[in-house]
């Protein structure tokens, strides 16, 4: 790890910043914004609540950037306190059914603006927003770890290892939560034609 | 030939379910992985496991993948609501160091002595346990001190002579307190 030139370069700037050249932090959130609010948004499906994680992110970051370790990668330090605040939301979130139900909502509009628009098919639209939304609904029915685990990687196409260091647990942990991810996503989604 | 779905597979296919899915991923050694592709050649249920994973993940990259944009607005909005909560941060950090140790971080030297030898000379915390226990010391030899000597005999003893002449009705009157003491009313 470290050995890549983006790492290298991340590296570079988290010692500038630590010796107190404030611009290396502006040149981290400019690099990483959009890959944290990609991450947020993937978990809380919300705009606004990924906007303000990746402050949260950010802002966590520069109290601890001290604490980060330069043996690991600096994004992968960000993806484990993305991850976290994303989760913490996610809980909170279902203390409070009716903030979930207004997030769904703002998810089902942004899913139908999404369906391809070069599909003239009204029926082929209808088909593809339905299963946007029965997959994201399956998702949501997971667990906080298998939904980690999942979304890791299938979606952001972290290795196993990555995802291990993200999540502070062992290969075989994220293997095992893996699977069970799979298997219960499949039998939710087991009505899909296209499955 | 096994040609069950995964919900029903049977035990036999237990042992490769749980490498189909690092089998896909590349994740999975070699010698395991030719071990597996011979299991899927003869059982149908996992080879449909294994296409159905495959799927489960395009869909699921396709479906979620991806995000509403941000404009350069919004995230100059962001950056400056992130600058001033930095702001905040740094001026209670302050605040707060200099509350605490005073001008520089005296912290080090209060406990550790000189420098940086916190490991070296860690003579803080014994000298902080010795000044304790002096306190506890102190505290309880005035404890000791200001206690009040045990009751020595009955309270308040005292002769009361009634005059003769006094009338009946006009005498104190004598009744049996609580305790082993008697209560004298000279409210007549």
């Amino acid at each position: 790890m470290g050995s890549d030139p983006s790492d290298r370069e991340d590296l570079e700037k988290v010692t500038e910043f630590l010796s107190g050249k404030e611009t290396a932090f502006e040149f981290l959130f400019d690099k990483y914004r959009e890959k944290v609010y990609a991450v947020a948004f993937r978990f809380v499906r919300d705009k606004e609540d990924a906007l303000e994680i990746v402050q949260d992110v950010f802002l966590r970051a520069y109290q601890g950037l001290a604490k980060f370790k330069t043996d690991s990668k600096f994004f992968t330090w960000l993806y484990r306190i993305t991850v976290n605040r994303a989760i913490d939301l996610l809980r909170s979130r279902k203390s409070r059914p009716a903030v979930e139900l207004a997030a769904r909502e703002e998810q089902d509009n942004f899913e139908a603006n999404i369906a391809d628009p070069r599909s003239c098919d009204p029926a082929a639209l209808f088909d593809q927003k339905e299963t946007g939304r029965l997959v994201l609904n399956a998702v949501s029915q997971l667990s906080d770890k298998h939904q980690a685990v999942f979304l890791l990687h299938a979606v952001e196409e972290l290795s196993y290892k990555e995802i291990a260091e993200v999540l502070g647990c062992s290969i075989g942990t994220v293997m095992s939560r893996l699977f069970y991810a799979r298997k219960k996503l499949q039998e939710l989604l087991a009505g899909l034609s296209c499955l | 030939m096994n040609d069950k779905p995964f919900s029903q597979s049977n035990s036999a296919c237990a042992e490769y379910d749980f490498l189909i899915g690092p089998y896909i991923d590349d994740e999975l050694p070699d010698g395991e992985a030719a071990r597996l592709e011979k299991h899927l050649e003869l059982c149908q249920g996992c080879k449909i496991l294994t296409l159905q994973f495959q799927k489960l993940d395009r869909l699921a990259k396709s479906t979620m993948g991806l995000v509403p944009p941000v404009s350069a607005e919004e995230w100059g909005e962001v950056w400056s609501t992130l600058q001033g909560r930095r702001a905040i941060i740094y001026r209670d950090g302050d605040k707060r160091r200099a509350l605490f140790y005073g001008d520089g971080d005296k912290r080090r030297a209060l406990f550790y002595g000189d420098g940086d030898k916190r490991r070296a000379l860690p003579w803080g915390v014994p000298a902080l346990s010795f000044a304790a226990l002096v306190l506890i010391g102190i505290w309880l030899g005035w404890s000791l001190i200001q206690k009040e000597p045990e009751d020595q005999g009955p309270p308040h003893v005292q002769k009361v002579e009634i005059d003769p002449s006094t009338p009946e009705n006009l005498r104190p009157k004598i009744r049996q307190g609580e305790g082993d003491y008697v209560i004298i009313d000279f409210s007549g």
